[in-house]
Protein backbone atom coordinates (compact mmCIF):
# COMPACT_ATOMS: atom_id res chain seq x y z
CA UNK A 1 0.00 0.00 0.00
CA UNK A 2 1.37 3.14 -1.43
CA UNK A 3 2.00 5.52 1.90
CA UNK A 4 0.43 8.53 -0.54
CA UNK A 5 -2.30 8.34 -2.78
CA UNK A 6 -3.57 11.32 -5.04
CA UNK A 7 -6.09 9.80 -8.05
CA UNK A 8 -7.71 11.94 -10.44
CA UNK A 9 -7.31 15.32 -7.99
CA UNK A 10 -8.20 18.84 -8.86
CA UNK A 11 -6.43 21.54 -6.66
CA UNK A 12 -6.62 24.75 -6.05
CA UNK A 13 -9.26 27.59 -4.56
CA UNK A 14 -12.98 27.19 -5.19
CA UNK A 15 -13.39 28.95 -8.77
CA UNK A 16 -9.93 28.40 -9.44
CA UNK A 17 -8.51 25.28 -10.31
CA UNK A 18 -4.74 25.14 -10.89
CA UNK A 19 -4.14 21.29 -12.03
CA UNK A 20 -6.56 19.23 -12.96
CA UNK A 21 -6.31 14.86 -12.91
CA UNK A 22 -3.11 14.85 -10.60
CA UNK A 23 -2.47 11.16 -10.09
CA UNK A 24 0.64 10.40 -8.10
CA UNK A 25 1.11 7.90 -5.29
CA UNK A 26 4.56 7.66 -2.88
CA UNK A 27 5.94 4.83 -1.89
CA UNK A 28 7.97 3.83 0.91
CA UNK A 29 11.98 5.12 0.68
CA UNK A 30 10.13 7.68 -2.37
CA UNK A 31 12.34 10.72 -3.25
CA UNK A 32 9.59 12.74 -4.83
CA UNK A 33 10.73 15.92 -6.45
CA UNK A 34 7.88 18.71 -7.54
CA UNK A 35 9.24 21.16 -9.63
CA UNK A 36 7.94 23.56 -12.35
CA UNK A 37 7.77 27.22 -12.80
CA UNK A 38 6.76 29.96 -10.48
CA UNK A 39 2.58 29.94 -9.70
CA UNK A 40 2.51 26.58 -11.52
CA UNK A 41 0.75 25.49 -8.38
CA UNK A 42 3.51 23.63 -6.58
CA UNK A 43 2.89 24.87 -2.92
CA UNK A 44 -0.85 24.40 -3.63
CA UNK A 45 -0.16 20.66 -4.01
CA UNK A 46 1.65 20.84 -0.83
CA UNK A 47 -1.04 22.40 1.06
CA UNK A 48 -3.36 19.85 -0.62
CA UNK A 49 -0.83 16.86 0.93
CA UNK A 50 -0.81 18.40 4.04
CA UNK A 51 -4.77 18.72 4.17
CA UNK A 52 -4.71 22.49 4.73
CA UNK A 53 -6.96 23.11 1.38
CA UNK A 54 -9.74 20.36 0.17
CA UNK A 55 -8.92 19.02 -3.09
CA UNK A 56 -12.04 20.31 -5.43
CA UNK A 57 -12.06 16.75 -6.55
CA UNK A 58 -10.81 13.37 -7.01
CA UNK A 59 -9.84 10.71 -4.15
CA UNK A 60 -6.63 11.53 -2.05
CA UNK A 61 -5.12 9.31 1.06
CA UNK A 62 -2.80 9.21 3.30
CA UNK A 63 -1.50 6.34 4.90
CA UNK A 64 -5.10 4.83 3.60
CA UNK A 65 -6.43 7.40 5.28
CA UNK A 66 -8.58 10.33 3.52
CA UNK A 67 -6.50 13.93 3.92
CA UNK A 68 -9.74 15.61 4.58
CA UNK A 69 -11.18 13.32 7.00
CA UNK A 70 -9.67 13.12 11.02
CA UNK A 71 -6.65 11.48 10.33
CA UNK A 72 -4.24 11.26 12.93
CA UNK A 73 -1.65 10.13 10.54
CA UNK A 74 -1.87 14.00 9.30
CA UNK A 75 0.71 14.48 11.78
CA UNK A 76 2.94 12.08 11.21
CA UNK A 77 3.86 14.71 8.15
CA UNK A 78 7.16 16.59 8.84
CA UNK A 79 6.58 19.61 7.18
CA UNK A 80 9.22 22.81 6.48
CA UNK A 81 6.81 25.87 4.59
CA UNK A 82 8.02 27.67 2.29
CA UNK A 83 8.51 31.23 3.03
CA UNK A 84 9.28 31.91 7.36
CA UNK A 85 9.50 35.46 8.46
CA UNK A 86 9.87 35.71 12.02
CA UNK A 87 9.91 38.78 14.64
CA UNK A 88 13.83 38.92 15.17
CA UNK A 89 12.32 39.45 19.20
CA UNK A 90 10.32 36.00 19.22
CA UNK A 91 10.44 34.43 22.17
CA UNK A 92 12.12 30.78 21.45
CA UNK A 93 15.42 29.24 21.59
CA UNK A 94 16.42 26.97 18.70
CA UNK A 95 15.69 23.96 20.98
CA UNK A 96 12.24 25.20 21.57
CA UNK A 97 11.48 25.42 17.93
CA UNK A 98 12.83 22.11 17.59
CA UNK A 99 10.86 20.08 20.09
CA UNK A 100 7.28 22.05 19.03
CA UNK A 101 7.50 19.43 16.59
CA UNK A 102 6.53 16.69 19.16
CA UNK A 103 3.68 18.73 20.34
CA UNK A 104 0.81 17.92 17.90
CA UNK A 105 1.19 14.06 19.36
CA UNK A 106 1.13 15.46 23.13
CA UNK A 107 -2.05 15.63 24.74
CA UNK A 108 -2.26 19.54 26.39
CA UNK A 109 -1.02 19.10 29.56
CA UNK A 110 0.99 15.97 29.44
CA UNK A 111 4.76 16.38 30.16
CA UNK A 112 7.27 16.55 27.11
CA UNK A 113 8.26 12.64 27.09
CA UNK A 114 12.32 12.26 27.72
CA UNK A 115 12.17 10.22 24.02
CA UNK A 116 11.18 13.14 22.50
CA UNK A 117 14.37 15.59 24.70
CA UNK A 118 16.44 13.24 23.26
CA UNK A 119 15.44 13.10 19.66
CA UNK A 120 15.23 17.18 19.64
CA UNK A 121 19.07 17.25 20.75
CA UNK A 122 19.96 13.97 18.24
CA UNK A 123 17.97 15.81 15.41
CA UNK A 124 20.35 19.25 16.12
CA UNK A 125 23.24 16.98 15.59
CA UNK A 126 21.89 15.31 12.28
CA UNK A 127 21.48 18.93 10.91
CA UNK A 128 24.60 20.59 12.50
CA UNK A 129 22.95 22.85 14.54
CA UNK A 130 24.05 21.12 18.32
CA UNK A 131 26.12 24.29 19.17
CA UNK A 132 22.75 26.91 18.20
CA UNK A 133 20.68 24.83 20.74
CA UNK A 134 20.44 27.83 22.84
CA UNK A 135 20.52 30.59 20.56
CA UNK A 136 17.43 32.35 19.64
CA UNK A 137 15.64 31.22 17.11
CA UNK A 138 14.71 34.55 15.53
CA UNK A 139 19.10 35.25 15.99
CA UNK A 140 19.92 32.47 13.21
CA UNK A 141 20.67 32.70 9.56
CA UNK A 142 18.24 31.70 6.70
CA UNK A 143 19.93 28.86 6.60
CA UNK A 144 20.35 27.62 9.82
CA UNK A 145 16.66 28.82 10.62
CA UNK A 146 15.68 26.59 7.59
CA UNK A 147 17.58 23.43 9.19
CA UNK A 148 16.37 24.00 12.57
CA UNK A 149 12.77 23.93 10.71
CA UNK A 150 14.50 20.36 9.25
CA UNK A 151 15.36 19.09 12.66
CA UNK A 152 11.23 19.86 13.91
CA UNK A 153 9.67 18.21 11.05
CA UNK A 154 11.71 15.16 12.15
CA UNK A 155 10.78 15.23 15.56
CA UNK A 156 8.05 11.93 16.14
CA UNK A 157 9.90 10.58 13.89
CA UNK A 158 7.34 11.21 11.05
CA UNK A 159 6.48 9.32 8.39
CA UNK A 160 7.06 11.54 5.49
CA UNK A 161 9.16 14.74 5.03
CA UNK A 162 7.51 17.56 3.04
CA UNK A 163 10.08 20.59 2.59
CA UNK A 164 8.64 23.51 0.09
CA UNK A 165 11.89 25.20 -1.52
CA UNK A 166 13.90 25.13 1.85
CA UNK A 167 16.73 26.22 0.05
CA UNK A 168 15.13 29.36 -1.49
CA UNK A 169 16.39 32.90 0.10
CA UNK A 170 19.30 31.31 1.44
CA UNK A 171 23.12 31.82 0.16
CA UNK A 172 25.04 29.41 -1.90
CA UNK A 173 26.83 27.92 1.13
CA UNK A 174 23.86 27.36 2.89
CA UNK A 175 22.08 25.95 0.13
CA UNK A 176 24.86 23.05 -0.01
CA UNK A 177 24.54 22.37 3.32
CA UNK A 178 20.64 22.12 3.25
CA UNK A 179 20.70 19.64 0.32
CA UNK A 180 23.27 17.56 2.19
CA UNK A 181 20.87 17.23 5.38
CA UNK A 182 18.12 16.60 3.08
CA UNK A 183 19.58 14.06 1.42
CA UNK A 184 21.63 12.40 4.86
CA UNK A 185 17.97 12.69 6.51
CA UNK A 186 16.25 10.37 3.92
CA UNK A 187 19.00 8.02 3.84
CA UNK A 188 19.19 7.88 7.68
CA UNK A 189 15.66 7.94 8.45
CA UNK A 190 14.61 5.93 5.69
CA UNK A 191 11.57 7.87 5.20
CA UNK A 192 9.93 9.06 1.99
CA UNK A 193 10.89 12.89 0.88
CA UNK A 194 8.90 15.26 -1.00
CA UNK A 195 10.40 17.98 -2.26
CA UNK A 196 9.52 20.64 -4.20
CA UNK A 197 12.24 22.82 -5.38
CA UNK A 198 13.19 24.77 -8.71
CA UNK A 199 17.00 23.89 -8.37
CA UNK A 200 16.60 19.73 -8.96
CA UNK A 201 20.09 19.18 -9.77
CA UNK A 202 21.41 18.30 -6.14
CA UNK A 203 18.54 15.46 -6.14
CA UNK A 204 18.50 13.74 -9.13
CA UNK A 205 21.13 10.54 -7.52
CA UNK A 206 18.58 10.14 -5.01
CA UNK A 207 15.02 11.07 -6.75
CA UNK A 208 12.61 8.61 -7.37
CA UNK A 209 9.84 10.00 -8.25
CA UNK A 210 8.93 13.68 -10.14
CA UNK A 211 6.35 15.84 -10.77
CA UNK A 212 6.28 18.44 -13.17
CA UNK A 213 3.65 21.18 -12.90
CA UNK A 214 3.38 24.15 -15.59
CA UNK A 215 0.10 26.00 -15.82
CA UNK A 216 -2.51 23.34 -16.55
CA UNK A 217 0.18 20.52 -17.87
CA UNK A 218 1.05 17.96 -15.15
CA UNK A 219 3.52 15.42 -15.99
CA UNK A 220 4.42 12.05 -13.21
CA UNK A 221 6.96 9.77 -13.54
CA UNK A 222 10.76 8.40 -13.39
CA UNK A 223 13.48 10.33 -14.67
CA UNK A 224 13.21 8.96 -17.75
CA UNK A 225 9.65 9.64 -18.29
CA UNK A 226 9.27 13.21 -16.94
CA UNK A 227 13.06 15.33 -17.99
CA UNK A 228 12.36 15.52 -21.41
CA UNK A 229 14.36 18.21 -22.69
CA UNK A 230 11.26 19.00 -25.01
CA UNK A 231 8.62 18.71 -22.20
CA UNK A 232 10.73 20.77 -20.01
CA UNK A 233 11.62 23.41 -23.20
CA UNK A 234 7.61 23.23 -23.21
CA UNK A 235 6.38 24.15 -19.34
CA UNK A 236 9.88 26.38 -19.15
CA UNK A 237 9.20 28.37 -22.42
CA UNK A 238 13.14 28.22 -22.70
CA UNK A 239 15.91 25.53 -24.19
CA UNK A 240 16.27 23.29 -21.83
CA UNK A 241 19.10 19.93 -22.01
CA UNK A 242 19.45 16.93 -20.18
CA UNK A 243 23.62 17.35 -19.94
CA UNK A 244 25.80 13.50 -18.93
CA UNK A 245 28.85 14.27 -17.60
CA UNK A 246 31.11 12.22 -15.21
CA UNK A 247 28.09 9.50 -15.16
CA UNK A 248 25.90 11.82 -13.18
CA UNK A 249 23.01 13.41 -15.44
CA UNK A 250 21.90 16.69 -14.92
CA UNK A 251 19.54 19.71 -16.38
CA UNK A 252 21.30 22.92 -17.43
CA UNK A 253 19.02 25.71 -18.56
CA UNK A 254 20.31 27.29 -21.60
CA UNK A 255 19.21 30.83 -23.16
CA UNK A 256 21.14 31.43 -26.42
CA UNK A 257 20.89 35.53 -25.51
CA UNK A 258 22.80 35.11 -22.51
CA UNK A 259 25.16 31.90 -22.89
CA UNK A 260 28.85 33.02 -22.81
CA UNK A 261 30.13 30.58 -24.72
CA UNK A 262 28.25 30.81 -27.91
CA UNK B 1 -1.47 56.05 53.50
CA UNK B 2 -1.85 53.01 55.32
CA UNK B 3 -5.14 54.21 56.79
CA UNK B 4 -6.29 54.98 52.83
CA UNK B 5 -5.42 51.58 52.32
CA UNK B 6 -7.78 50.21 54.85
CA UNK B 7 -11.20 51.60 53.70
CA UNK B 8 -12.87 48.88 52.06
CA UNK B 9 -13.57 50.89 48.57
CA UNK B 10 -10.05 51.45 47.85
CA UNK B 11 -9.13 48.47 48.90
CA UNK B 12 -11.76 46.77 45.96
CA UNK B 13 -10.12 49.20 43.90
CA UNK B 14 -6.87 48.04 44.34
CA UNK B 15 -8.17 44.32 43.23
CA UNK B 16 -9.65 45.58 40.18
CA UNK B 17 -6.85 47.35 39.16
CA UNK B 18 -4.34 44.33 39.86
CA UNK B 19 -6.81 41.18 38.20
CA UNK B 20 -6.90 44.21 35.50
CA UNK B 21 -3.02 44.32 35.26
CA UNK B 22 -2.64 40.81 34.97
CA UNK B 23 -5.61 39.98 32.36
CA UNK B 24 -4.69 42.49 29.78
CA UNK B 25 -1.04 42.10 29.29
CA UNK B 26 -2.07 37.96 29.17
CA UNK B 27 -4.10 39.03 26.33
CA UNK B 28 -1.94 41.19 25.14
CA UNK B 29 0.89 38.79 24.59
CA UNK B 30 -0.91 36.82 22.13
CA UNK B 31 -1.56 40.24 20.35
CA UNK B 32 1.22 41.02 19.79
CA UNK B 33 2.94 37.96 19.07
CA UNK B 34 0.31 37.34 16.26
CA UNK B 35 0.48 40.67 14.79
CA UNK B 36 -2.99 41.82 16.22
CA UNK B 37 -1.76 44.25 18.79
CA UNK B 38 -3.83 46.90 17.21
CA UNK B 39 -7.12 44.94 18.72
CA UNK B 40 -7.29 45.97 21.73
CA UNK B 41 -7.41 49.35 20.95
CA UNK B 42 -10.10 48.75 18.16
CA UNK B 43 -12.33 46.88 20.84
CA UNK B 44 -11.88 49.67 23.92
CA UNK B 45 -13.11 52.35 21.32
CA UNK B 46 -15.92 49.77 20.26
CA UNK B 47 -16.75 49.19 23.51
CA UNK B 48 -17.23 52.45 24.78
CA UNK B 49 -20.04 53.03 21.84
CA UNK B 50 -21.76 50.04 23.59
CA UNK B 51 -21.26 52.32 27.33
CA UNK B 52 -23.16 54.81 25.53
CA UNK B 53 -25.85 52.45 24.10
CA UNK B 54 -25.89 51.58 28.02
CA UNK B 55 -26.74 55.48 28.87
CA UNK B 56 -28.57 56.72 25.90
CA UNK B 57 -31.47 53.48 26.38
CA UNK B 58 -31.15 53.35 30.81
CA UNK B 59 -29.50 50.09 30.98
CA UNK B 60 -26.21 49.03 32.17
CA UNK B 61 -23.09 50.38 30.67
CA UNK B 62 -21.32 47.61 31.02
CA UNK B 63 -24.01 44.88 29.60
CA UNK B 64 -23.53 47.51 26.71
CA UNK B 65 -20.65 47.47 26.68
CA UNK B 66 -20.10 43.75 26.70
CA UNK B 67 -22.62 43.00 23.66
CA UNK B 68 -21.28 45.30 21.62
CA UNK B 69 -17.72 44.60 21.52
CA UNK B 70 -18.44 40.60 21.84
CA UNK B 71 -20.38 40.88 18.77
CA UNK B 72 -17.91 43.02 16.76
CA UNK B 73 -15.60 40.53 17.53
CA UNK B 74 -17.43 37.50 16.22
CA UNK B 75 -18.27 39.74 13.00
CA UNK B 76 -14.65 40.17 12.78
CA UNK B 77 -14.09 37.11 13.32
CA UNK B 78 -16.79 36.04 11.04
CA UNK B 79 -15.89 38.63 8.20
CA UNK B 80 -12.26 37.64 7.78
CA UNK B 81 -12.09 34.10 8.02
CA UNK B 82 -15.71 33.11 6.34
CA UNK B 83 -15.73 36.00 3.92
CA UNK B 84 -11.73 36.35 2.95
CA UNK B 85 -12.20 40.28 4.65
CA UNK B 86 -8.94 41.93 5.91
CA UNK B 87 -8.57 41.61 9.68
CA UNK B 88 -7.22 45.03 10.16
CA UNK B 89 -9.33 46.53 7.20
CA UNK B 90 -12.51 45.11 9.04
CA UNK B 91 -11.27 46.46 12.23
CA UNK B 92 -10.54 49.22 11.33
CA UNK B 93 -13.80 49.93 9.46
CA UNK B 94 -15.59 48.26 12.81
CA UNK B 95 -13.71 50.81 14.78
CA UNK B 96 -14.57 54.02 13.14
CA UNK B 97 -18.26 52.71 13.10
CA UNK B 98 -18.76 52.14 16.47
CA UNK B 99 -16.96 55.75 17.69
CA UNK B 100 -19.09 57.59 15.66
CA UNK B 101 -22.35 55.86 16.95
CA UNK B 102 -20.67 56.46 20.10
CA UNK B 103 -20.44 60.30 20.00
CA UNK B 104 -24.05 60.20 18.41
CA UNK B 105 -25.21 57.97 21.39
CA UNK B 106 -23.68 60.61 23.73
CA UNK B 107 -25.02 63.81 21.72
CA UNK B 108 -28.85 62.22 21.93
CA UNK B 109 -28.36 62.11 25.66
CA UNK B 110 -28.16 65.62 25.85
CA UNK B 111 -25.57 64.57 28.96
CA UNK B 112 -22.27 63.64 29.23
CA UNK B 113 -22.13 62.34 32.85
CA UNK B 114 -18.89 62.02 35.01
CA UNK B 115 -19.78 57.79 35.18
CA UNK B 116 -19.14 57.78 31.26
CA UNK B 117 -16.03 59.67 31.38
CA UNK B 118 -15.06 57.19 34.21
CA UNK B 119 -15.31 54.62 31.59
CA UNK B 120 -12.79 56.66 29.60
CA UNK B 121 -10.35 57.30 31.73
CA UNK B 122 -10.82 54.87 34.58
CA UNK B 123 -11.83 54.78 37.36
CA UNK B 124 -11.49 51.65 40.12
CA UNK B 125 -13.24 53.36 42.92
CA UNK B 126 -16.31 53.36 40.69
CA UNK B 127 -15.97 49.44 40.39
CA UNK B 128 -18.69 47.43 42.54
CA UNK B 129 -18.60 43.73 43.45
CA UNK B 130 -20.18 42.41 40.50
CA UNK B 131 -17.76 44.28 38.11
CA UNK B 132 -14.37 42.78 40.10
CA UNK B 133 -16.27 39.28 40.16
CA UNK B 134 -16.66 39.56 36.36
CA UNK B 135 -13.47 40.66 35.94
CA UNK B 136 -11.76 37.87 38.02
CA UNK B 137 -14.06 34.85 36.35
CA UNK B 138 -13.20 36.11 33.08
CA UNK B 139 -9.61 36.30 33.72
CA UNK B 140 -9.67 32.84 35.24
CA UNK B 141 -11.38 31.68 32.73
CA UNK B 142 -8.57 32.40 29.86
CA UNK B 143 -5.71 31.90 32.68
CA UNK B 144 -7.33 28.35 32.44
CA UNK B 145 -7.07 28.64 28.51
CA UNK B 146 -4.18 29.40 28.02
CA UNK B 147 -2.49 27.15 30.73
CA UNK B 148 -4.08 24.40 29.04
CA UNK B 149 -3.58 25.09 25.11
CA UNK B 150 -0.19 27.14 25.62
CA UNK B 151 1.94 24.26 23.53
CA UNK B 152 -1.47 25.25 20.66
CA UNK B 153 -0.91 29.12 21.21
CA UNK B 154 2.87 28.77 20.57
CA UNK B 155 2.52 26.77 17.42
CA UNK B 156 -0.25 29.52 16.25
CA UNK B 157 1.40 32.44 17.16
CA UNK B 158 4.96 30.39 15.89
CA UNK B 159 3.34 29.35 12.53
CA UNK B 160 0.31 29.48 10.74
CA UNK B 161 1.35 27.54 8.38
CA UNK B 162 2.71 24.94 10.63
CA UNK B 163 -0.08 24.31 13.18
CA UNK B 164 -2.50 24.20 10.04
CA UNK B 165 -0.15 21.23 8.36
CA UNK B 166 -0.57 19.57 12.23
CA UNK B 167 -3.96 19.63 12.28
CA UNK B 168 -5.03 22.84 14.32
CA UNK B 169 -8.28 24.31 13.93
CA UNK B 170 -6.41 27.78 13.96
CA UNK B 171 -9.78 29.49 12.85
CA UNK B 172 -11.34 28.61 16.21
CA UNK B 173 -8.61 29.33 18.38
CA UNK B 174 -8.32 33.07 16.61
CA UNK B 175 -12.19 33.41 17.78
CA UNK B 176 -11.49 32.26 21.41
CA UNK B 177 -8.23 34.65 21.37
CA UNK B 178 -10.72 37.33 19.46
CA UNK B 179 -13.45 36.52 22.62
CA UNK B 180 -11.34 36.69 25.09
CA UNK B 181 -9.83 39.96 24.48
CA UNK B 182 -12.71 41.64 23.96
CA UNK B 183 -13.70 40.42 27.73
CA UNK B 184 -10.47 41.37 28.91
CA UNK B 185 -11.12 45.47 27.47
CA UNK B 186 -14.76 45.33 28.83
CA UNK B 187 -14.37 44.07 32.25
CA UNK B 188 -11.28 46.38 32.39
CA UNK B 189 -12.61 49.36 31.15
CA UNK B 190 -14.09 50.87 34.48
CA UNK B 191 -10.96 50.41 36.29
CA UNK B 192 -8.41 51.36 34.12
CA UNK B 193 -10.09 53.30 31.26
CA UNK B 194 -10.88 53.04 27.68
CA UNK B 195 -8.72 54.95 26.72
CA UNK B 196 -5.57 53.51 28.38
CA UNK B 197 -6.15 50.04 28.35
CA UNK B 198 -4.15 49.76 25.14
CA UNK B 199 -1.37 50.78 26.78
CA UNK B 200 -1.60 47.67 29.64
CA UNK B 201 -2.82 45.30 26.78
CA UNK B 202 0.76 46.25 24.55
CA UNK B 203 3.52 47.73 27.01
CA UNK B 204 3.99 45.20 29.36
CA UNK B 205 4.30 42.62 26.96
CA UNK B 206 6.42 44.25 24.88
CA UNK B 207 8.49 44.43 27.74
CA UNK B 208 8.98 41.04 28.47
CA UNK B 209 9.39 40.02 24.66
CA UNK B 210 12.33 42.19 24.85
CA UNK B 211 13.94 40.32 28.01
CA UNK B 212 12.77 36.77 27.10
CA UNK B 213 13.96 33.68 25.72
CA UNK B 214 11.05 31.62 25.87
CA UNK B 215 7.61 31.66 24.90
CA UNK B 216 5.98 30.98 28.59
CA UNK B 217 8.59 33.36 29.99
CA UNK B 218 7.24 35.86 27.76
CA UNK B 219 3.74 35.39 29.10
CA UNK B 220 4.22 35.24 32.93
CA UNK B 221 6.73 38.01 32.71
CA UNK B 222 4.62 40.30 31.03
CA UNK B 223 1.46 39.69 33.33
CA UNK B 224 3.96 39.84 36.66
CA UNK B 225 4.78 43.78 34.57
CA UNK B 226 1.43 44.26 34.47
CA UNK B 227 0.77 43.49 37.86
CA UNK B 228 3.31 45.58 39.16
CA UNK B 229 2.62 48.42 36.72
CA UNK B 230 -1.17 48.13 38.31
CA UNK B 231 0.51 48.70 42.12
CA UNK B 232 2.74 51.53 41.48
CA UNK B 233 0.86 53.24 39.05
CA UNK B 234 -2.42 52.89 41.80
CA UNK B 235 -0.40 54.03 44.54
CA UNK B 236 0.88 56.93 42.77
CA UNK B 237 -2.29 57.95 41.75
CA UNK B 238 -3.47 58.01 45.24
CA UNK B 239 -0.39 60.44 46.49
CA UNK B 240 -0.09 62.56 43.43
CA UNK B 241 -4.22 62.49 43.25
CA UNK B 242 -3.63 61.80 39.26
CA UNK B 243 -6.18 59.38 37.29
CA UNK B 244 -4.95 55.70 37.92
CA UNK B 245 -5.12 54.71 34.35
CA UNK B 246 -2.61 57.06 33.50
CA UNK B 247 -0.54 56.28 36.32
CA UNK B 248 -0.60 52.82 35.55
CA UNK B 249 0.30 53.61 31.74
CA UNK B 250 3.03 55.90 32.55
CA UNK B 251 4.25 53.78 35.17
CA UNK B 252 4.39 50.76 32.59
CA UNK B 253 6.05 52.63 30.31
CA UNK B 254 8.84 53.70 32.61
CA UNK B 255 9.54 49.71 33.27
CA UNK B 256 9.76 49.28 29.60
CA UNK B 257 12.43 51.94 29.24
CA UNK B 258 14.35 50.98 31.59
CA UNK B 259 14.10 47.18 30.53
CA UNK B 260 16.76 48.56 27.68
CA UNK B 261 19.53 48.25 30.68
CA UNK B 262 18.63 44.51 30.30
CA UNK B 263 19.62 42.16 27.37
CA UNK B 264 18.31 38.88 26.89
Amino acid sequence: MPEIVFYKVAIGYPGNVIAEDVTFTVEKNDFLIIFGPNGAGKTTLAKTILGILKPLKGETYIFGCPVTGVCPHKKMIGYVPQVYNIDKDFPATLYDVVISGCYPLLKPLQKIPSHFKEEAVENLKTVGLIDFKDKPFAHLSGGQQKRGLIARALMGPPKTLLLDEPTSGIDMASEIQVNEVIINTHRTFQIPVILITHDINPYLEVATKFILMGYGRYFFGSFEEVIQPDVLSEVYKTKVDVVTKEGFKFINVRDFHHDRNT
Amino acid sequence: MIEILKLSVIQRALIAILIAGAFLPLAGSFSLLSGTSFLAAGFAHIAFAGVALGYLFRFDPLLGALVVTVLSAYAMWYLSEKKEGKYEQTLSILFSFFMALAILFFGLTKTYTSDAISYLFGSPLMANKIDITLLLVAFLFYLVFVIYYHRVLFLIVFSTELSLASGIDVSRFRLYFFLFTALAVVFSMKSVGALVVYGLMIIPPSLSQRVSRHFSQMIWISVLVGIASAFVGFILSLVVDVPVGAAVVVTATMFYLGSFIFKK
